[in-house]
């Protein structure tokens, strides 16, 4: 098994252990954020370049949809 | 498609599909599968599309042969069966496009060829010679008289070491030669002077199996490569 699967597999292995014991969709993307963010610094330079900016787009929804949470979350404590 | 390619699609479609279904039935649990199976999908076909890394370790030698041949003003490769003192066949870069070769005066030490300038040019060991080992390794035959029917090992060789899909070869009065799915992204027009060894390694086998020099003439990069090349006789013919 090279590095390339290695990586695919351990981002895997969290999602699913993420969908067992996570219920709600927010604290899920939450978790796939930081997975992501986590893959990319631990394991940025084994990733190819052509991988690396499919990584970098889903990170970047991932954090427009992270800043929605937020903006949300706030909005329902100033409530 | 490789099989990485091909499950990150299915995982992709199947991720849509649950988050749509999740979010009509308002699942959140079953919208989180969706999810996580759409990222997990997105993943392995971004891996997919990634350059082997092979080609970082050919790319920078390639560069280079192609800096020599723009200096030495090569106008044409030309491939040579093998002869004596060359027994995997050889690549001649002609400096003029009416070439003179005498096959009988080239040595392997010389790799600057000089004389007139019909005469000059640069003589290497084809890049691709190793690979035509494996062809023959593959076959259990000397490639010697094989014809065009080579291109079948080309193909099945080329596919198991993951280089290129498919190849083919037709004769007419010249040779045109059509290799899909070429593992290097490199690939350009201007390989008319020196090819890559995926490109160099059938121009080679191809040489060797019909038994006469080849001159590279055009190489079309289109969903695959296309290379023109141009008989030129036997080996014969041109000691």
């Amino acid at each position: 098994m090279d590095v390339e699967e290695l990586i695919v597999l351990s981002i895997a292995i969290f999602i699913i252990l993420c969908f067992i014991f996570v219920e709600s969709t927010e604290v899920f993307l939450v978790l796939l954020l930081l997975c992501l963010l986590a893959s990319f610094e631990l394991a940025g330079f084994f990733i190819p370049k052509e991988a690396k900016s499919v990584l970098k787009s889903m990170i970047y929804l991932l954090l427009i949809a992270f800043i929605f949470i937020v903006v949300k979350k706030a909005l329902e404590v100033l409530k | 498609m490789n099989r990485k390619l091909a499950a990150g699609i299915f995982l992709l479609i199947l991720g849509i599909v649950t988050g749509f279904i999740a979010t009509l039935n308002a699942n959140q649990h079953l919208l989180n599968a969706g999810i996580g199976a759409v990222v997990i999908g997105t993943v392995l076909i971004a891996f997919s599309f990634a350059k082997e890394s092979s080609e970082h370790l050919i790319l920078p030698y390639h560069e280079f042969l192609k800096k020599v041949a723009a200096f030495m003003e090569i106008k044409k490769a030309v491939y040579i069966p093998p002869f004596e003192g060359f027994p995997d066949g050889a690549v001649f870069l002609a400096a003029s496009n009416e070439f003179e070769i005498d096959l009988a005066r080239l040595d392997k030490g010389n790799i600057f060829v000089s004389g007139r300038e019909k005469e000059s040019g640069i003589l290497l060991e084809a890049p691709g010679r190793e690979i035509v080992k494996k062809f023959e390794e593959f076959a259990e035959v000397d490639l010697k008289g094989y014809g065009t029917a080579v291109s079948e090992i080309c193909s099945s060789v080329l596919k198991a070491l993951k280089l290129a899909r498919d190849v083919e070869i037709f004769e007419d009065d010249g040779l045109r030669i059509a290799i899909d799915g070429v593992s290097f992204g490199f690939c350009s027009d201007e390989c008319r002077l020196i090819q890559c060894p995926i490109c160099s390694s059938v121009l080679l086998a191809a040489t060797k199996a019909i038994g006469e020099l080849i001159a590279v003439e055009e190489i079309r990069i289109g969903e695959g490569i296309e290379i023109r090349a141009k008989k030129l006789g036997g080996i014969e013919k041109w000691m």
